[in-house]
């Protein structure tokens, strides 16, 4: 399958205006203000096949949503190129975005005052969908997203999820090739992101939608991404299959012992975050790759007398975590 | 183009079943805007009444001058001005990132997305005192036919300061009293120019246009100017080809806001 998106050294700093506190530092900012330079996103490159659903994972504020609004042509980079179904974002916007489809979490598209109904009549407009075949796939969409009756109340009126789903048919109208979706879930209920992640699915294979997502829950990356691409400090720091993140996990143990004689030193290559309960029991985590289970039980009996041993798999948000801090 | 009109259309109906939603909101600022409206043009007629009024102006002409430049400002004020409010209260908010998905230029778009229904109103007041003023000069269809036809440098120039104001408001954030100035130089063009002094007049035939947009038909009408007036016309053009350029040139500095 050919790349539909193509990053290379893509980067963005922001110039931020410092303001300090009080009111005589306001005055004096009037005159002589000072800049500061923010880079939000730091040489980033990846590719992204057509067709695949890609999580952009990362902690608050690791420049997730900034490559977003570059991806879509919305910011336009500081330096590096972006390449999204042949075109580029920001400069040639206008032809671009009629192929991609948006939905920022917390900006809605969707009119407040009005039922949601009228907003899909805007995008029937702006995409020149013909009428028959905007009828049907607004129909189908409303059903597959089971709004059939919340779409004809003011948007005002909706819950949180009901909205979501309402924004999520409006950037999906216009079947669009690429879809982005900035933490499309959140606030959801467990029922509302499940109507959402089917949806997402049935579109990939459908479609062949390409779907870049970023989130904070890992069930949304669970379900749905078939590969992963976490970002920390504006910079890549894993990109591989959701499977390879598995992986990493299953070679990840949370180790727990008790042992009968003091515990002797942990500290060795291979296990980290130590927590020591009491002087006979500890917890840790111990890196298969690098320690293997065998070697490290070996290890603690020529020392001591295990009393007991639970050894289970780190899950794979742990793994973000570690990821996260190193 | 053509999608252009389609989507106002849309809009503007939109946007009035929107406004429906709370009707006597909606019913009483229609209402208090028109009647606003009238003030000037019936300043003008007390002006003349008590006294000689402007020299070398009728009360007709300086009627319709108020007048004219009113229904120019209010059709750009329903059509185009609304794009002022809009990305003032969208930049902050950082939702101008929504309006920027749509495959059209964005400043088209933006225009579509500001239809102020309410200032409709207006529209009606100050056609309703351009006639009049037309009855009181005895206007020729012909002269009528010109004046409509003229209509469009008033309303380019509304919208070119409307468009100034929403680049500024891109690049500044929080720029809202940009509009004050926008009131301000149509309070200014609504005087007879001979009230100014002469370096002010040549400056508004020139490089500030403001003569073009009401006083230059006027002058070219019922004084039998020189059609050499028409130039400060074409500088209303050249003043909105400007600010559309410029728009542009800021979304490159557009910050979007966090989240
Ligand atoms: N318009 C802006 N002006 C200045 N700095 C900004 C702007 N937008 C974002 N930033 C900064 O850039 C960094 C990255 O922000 P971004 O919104 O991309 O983070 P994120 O990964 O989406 O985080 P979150 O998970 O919290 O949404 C942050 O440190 C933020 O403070
Ligand atoms: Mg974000």
């Amino acid at each position: 399958m050919v790349d539909i998106i193509r990053v290379q050294n893509l980067s963005k700093s922001f110039r931020v205006a410092k303001r300090k506190e009080g009111l005589k530092e306001a005055i004096k900012s009037i005159f002589s203000r000072e800049y500061t330079t923010k880079q939000a996103v730091k040489d980033v490159s990846f590719s992204i096949k057509e067709g695949s659903i890609v999580g952009l994972l990362g902690p608050n504020g690791a420049g997730k949503s900034t490559t977003i609004k570059m991806l879509t042509g919305i910011l336009s980079p500081s330096s590096g190129t972006v390449s999204c179904a042949g075109f580029n974002p920001f400069t040639q916007r206008k032809e671009y975005v009629r192929h991609i489809g948006a939905l920022f979490g917390q900006k809605s598209q969707l009119w407040w005052d009005l039922p949601a109904i009228d907003a899909f009549t805007l995008a029937q407009h702006l995409y020149d969908i013909p009428r028959a075949e905007f009828l049907s796939r607004r129909d189908d969409l409303i059903k597959r997203l089971r709004v059939e009756e919340e779409v004809y109340r003011p948007v005002r009126n909706l819950s949180l999820g009901e909205r979501m789903k309402c924004e999520f048919i409006m950037a999906l109208l216009h079947r669009p090739k690429i879809v982005f979706l900035d933490e499309p879930t959140i606030g959801l209920d467990v029922f509302a992101k499940e109507h959402i992640r089917e949806f997402i699915l049935y579109a990939q294979k459908t479609f062949g939608t390409t779907f870049i997502l970023t989130t904070h829950d890992m069930d949304d990356i669970d379900h749905l991404a078939q590969r992963v691409i976490i970002i920390n400090h504006g910079t890549v720091i894993f990109d591989d299959s959701l499977s390879a993140l598995r992986g990493q996990a299953n070679m990840v143990k949370n180790v727990r012992l008790v042992t009968q004689t003091r515990l002797p030193s942990l500290r060795q290559k291979g296990v980290s975050s130590i927590a020591r309960i009491s002087p006979y029991e500890a917890s840790m985590r111990l890196d298969t790759s690098i320690l293997s289970l065998q070697e490290f039980i070996t290890r603690m009996t020529q020392e001591t007398v295990l009393i007991d041993l639970e050894v289970s798999r780190a899950s794979v948000e742990e793994i973000i975590k570690q990821l996260y801090l190193s | 183009m053509k999608k252009w009109f389609v989507l106002e259309r849309f809009m503007f109906s939109r946007e009035v079943s929107r406004r429906l939603a709370y009707k006597f909101d909606f019913f009483f600022s229609l209402f208090t805007i028109s009647i606003l409206q009238i003030i000037i043009p019936l300043y003008v007629l007390l002006l003349y009444g008590v006294s000689d009024g402007f020299p070398g102006w009728s009360v007709g002409q300086a009627l319709l001058l108020v007048s004219y430049i009113s229904l120019g400002e209010s059709i750009s004020a329903v059509f185009f001005q609304g794009i002022i409010w809009n990305t003032v209260d969208n930049v902050k908010k950082g939702t101008m990132d929504t309006w920027l998905l749509a495959p059209m230029h964005p400043l088209a778009y933006f225009i579509n997305r500001s239809v102020d229904v309410e200032d409709t109103g207006k529209i009606v007041t100050s056609a309703a005192m351009t006639g009049y003023a037309l009855f009181l000069l005895e206007a020729t269809i012909l002269e009528i036919a010109f004046l409509l036809l003229y209509l469009i440098v008033p309303i380019v120039f509304f919208t070119t300061l409307a468009i100034l104001a929403s680049a500024t408001s891109i690049l500044f954030i929080d720029s809202y009293r940009i509009y004050e100035f926008v009131n301000l130089t149509s309070f200014l063009s609504k005087y007879p120019l001979s009230i100014y002094p002469a370096l002010v007049q040549t400056l508004f035939f020139t490089l500030v246009p403001l003569a073009a947009i009401g006083v230059v038909p006027i002058l070219l009408l019922y004084q039998s100017a020189s059609w050499i007036l028409l130039a400060s016309a074409l500088v209303v053009f050249v003043l909105c080809a400007l600010s559309i350029l410029w728009w542009n040139n800021t979304l490159k500095n557009y910050g979007s806001a966090g989240g």
